[in-house]
């Protein structure tokens, strides 16, 4: 068992509060991502995890005990860095094989456990490499060797993929993908890129401001985000979010006005919103349907600015009447041009929204 | 990290070209002249440095060498070896350990301790003679090594600490905390990681230091007397009273006291430059 639990964790620099009463739990064998903005706290978070910054309040307990004052060496983790962190005078056989010499385990224990790491990463080659004769995939693999040959009860990883060209990390995405697997080990993984959350997770936890926002399986946060932040975050490209105002509520109906005048219906919470309250309704570009829609929803027009056909899909990037901008998705081949005016349908059961707050109100 | 180097050329027809080639062969010059003149008159006679104090040697003189050699020179060159060899080896590790504290460690006053180190460089060794001299006195070390070692050794800290630090703070920090993960203690990451990291410095610091401590002159002639601990600075000037006229034999002592240090500076000479640079551009 490695169960992974944070209770009330805050870390704090002085006065500023970088991580802010943080709780969450990480099953054993189940792979976190931990994913928000630049300067969330999410790396912060990691290294508390890890040991490497001391926790100001809360508790963190792994397997069952305390960790928050043991030394990260016996607190049964191992990370993986942004930068790798290769030591550039040692092999790679040497850099994996490193803190097992720390341990004190023997010559021969070290060298057969490196080789079972690197057999796993196809690293098998490349032993008596330095890193800077490796590639930049090498090198990451390198890394996830020298966490992998320690036998940790919980792999860190801190944003491994961002120092990767785009084929690479897609490639590398899916090697962790099948490490993960063979490896049968609780993983916290810290990124930014929210497809690699999206990808890799079976629970993704948004942070914002040093504030869990919402944790989750990657589908429910895409569908049902709790509040406005999650629901720009998660999905590429962002929702739409178009202003409005409530102008007639009926038991768990409300009728919203746009600003454009364009009027629909939605299901809320009982309660939860009022005649006169200011909401935003949020549409994925997916869920904006051009042509002769047939779903209930209401009609926009709205002038296109620019196309970019990806070949499969294309997303026309538009602005509304009162200038409110709106990505809408399109198929590969649409003979939508920029300069074009086109009319959309928002499909109502598709549609989110949001309280003044930035709350989610609709069910 | 690749560095990407541009360079801008003058023209080799500019006057600022010429300018600069011309000064280049004058400092050159100056550098180089009294050494080869040095040389030259090693291998002379007395009679013939007088005579023809600017031509190559009628006969070369080889058994200058042996005469200075056997005058004393020998047990000179043995006593600046060892106060040279083991001030150094001191400087550059407790300089290292210093400097490494100073960029990987987290404690209170770290920046006021760091000004107090950088604050010694300033003061000149003259300034302290006489209280080190009654300091040593009190100690029972004075005319012995020691009485040079220790001193060499205070005065050399603060700058090698400022060359060393310089070096390790660019080291990414993220490899300490690869290796406090991997369960290293501090000791166990400056010896396996700062230090091998950080020997492009270390090789600079040590041909700096060594070059000092080589040609230290106020410390050496206060500080001991006895023949058997004499340096070569203070050996050689007593060698020029002692020869009065033989000026051969004395350039013959004169070559084979830079001789080490020379052929030290052309053995490290690339990691020395590559040292003093390191951080210069990006």
């Amino acid at each position: 068992m490695s169960d992974v639990q944070l209770t009330a964790v805050s870390k704090r620099y002085g006065a500023l509060e970088v991580v802010s009463a943080v709780d969450l739990e990480v099953k054993d064998r189940e792979f976190v991502v931990i994913v928000g903005p630049s300067g969330c706290g999410k790396s912060t978070l990691l290294r508390l995890i890890a040991g490497l910054e001391e926790i100001t309040a809360g508790d963190l307990v792994i397997d069952g005990r305390r960790m928050n004052e043991v030394p990260p060496a016996e607190r049964g983790i191992a990370m993986v860095f942004q930068s790798y962190a290769l030591y550039p005078h040692m092999s790679v056989a040497e850099n994996m094989g490193f803190g097992l010499k720390i341990a004190g385990e023997s010559k021969g224990e070290v060298r057969r456990k490196v080789l079972d790491a690197a057999r796993i990463l196809q690293l098998d080659q490349l032993l008596e490499r330095k890193p800077k004769q490796l590639s930049g995939g090498q090198r990451q693999r390198v890394a996830i060797g020298r966490a992998i040959v320690r036998n940790p009860k919980v792999f860190l990883f801190d944003e491994p993929l961002s120092n990767l060209d785009a084929a690479l990390r897609l490639q590398m995405r899916v090697e962790l993908a099948r490490l993960r697997r063979q490896l049968d080990a609780t993983m916290i993984y810290v990124t930014h890129d929210q497809v690699e959350a999206m990808t890799l997770a079976d629970k993704i936890v948004v942070l914002n401001g040093g504030k869990v926002e919402q944790v989750g399986g990657p589908l429910e946060l895409y569908h049902r985000p709790r509040n406005q932040f999650v629901a720009s975050f998660i999905g590429s490209p962002k929702m739409n979010f178009l202003s409005g105002q409530i102008s007639d509520t009926r038991a768990a109906e409300a009728q919203i006005r746009l600003t454009d005048g364009t009027s629909l219906t939605q299901t809320v919470r009982p309660g939860a919103i009022s005649p006169g309250d200011q909401v935003t309704l949020g549409i994925r570009p997916e869920h904006l349907l051009g042509g002769a829609a047939t779903v209930p929803g209401a009609r926009i027009g709205a002038e296109i600015l620019v196309v970019e056909h990806l070949g499969g899909q294309s997303f026309a990037y538009a602005r509304l009447g009162d200038g409110t901008p709106l990505t809408v998705q399109l198929p590969g081949d649409s003979a939508i041009r920029a300069g074009d005016a086109m009319e959309v349908c928002l499909s109502i059961a598709n549609c989110h929204l949001f309280d003044s707050r930035g709350e989610r109100v609709s069910v | 990290m690749p560095a990407v180097a541009t360079r801008t050329r003058l023209l080799p027809t500019s006057p600022a070209h010429l300018a600069l080639l011309g000064l280049f062969w004058l400092m050159t010059g100056a550098s180089v002249y009294p050494l080869l003149w040095m040389g030259l008159n090693s291998v002379k006679s007395s009679y013939e440095i007088f005579g023809n104090a600017w031509g190559l040697p009628e006969h070369w003189n080889w058994g200058n060498f042996a005469t200075a050699w056997n005058f004393g020179i020998s047990q000179y060159l043995i006593s600046s070896i060892i106060v040279t060899v083991v001030s150094v080896t001191l400087v550059v590790f407790l300089s290292a350990l210093s400097a490494y504290a100073l960029v990987a460690l987290k404690f209170r006053g770290k920046a006021v301790l760091y000004m107090a180190i950088l604050g010694g460089s300033i003061l000149p060794p003259e300034v302290s003679l006489f209280p080190l001299f009654k300091t040593l006195n009190t100690l029972g070390i004075y005319n012995t090594y020691w009485a040079l070692i220790l001193p060499y050794i205070a005065f050399g800290l603060p700058f090698t600490t400022f060359l060393i630090r310089a070096y390790m703070v660019k080291i990414p920090h993220e490899l300490s905390e690869a290796a406090v993960m991997d369960g290293a203690n501090a000791f166990w990451i400056f010896w396996h990681i700062y230090l091998p990291l950080s020997r492009p410095i270390l090789a600079s610091a040590a041909l700096i230091e060594g070059m000092r401590v080589w040609n230290e002159f106020i410390f050496a002639l206060t500080f001991v007397e006895s023949e058997s601990v004499k340096t070569i600075t203070i050996g050689v000037m007593g060698f020029a009273n002692a020869l009065r006229a033989d000026w051969a034999v004395l350039m013959a002592g004169l070559v084979i006291s830079v001789l080490p240090v020379l052929v030290a500076f052309l053995i490290l000479q690339r990691q020395f430059i590559g040292g003093l640079t390191q951080g210069a551009v990006k």
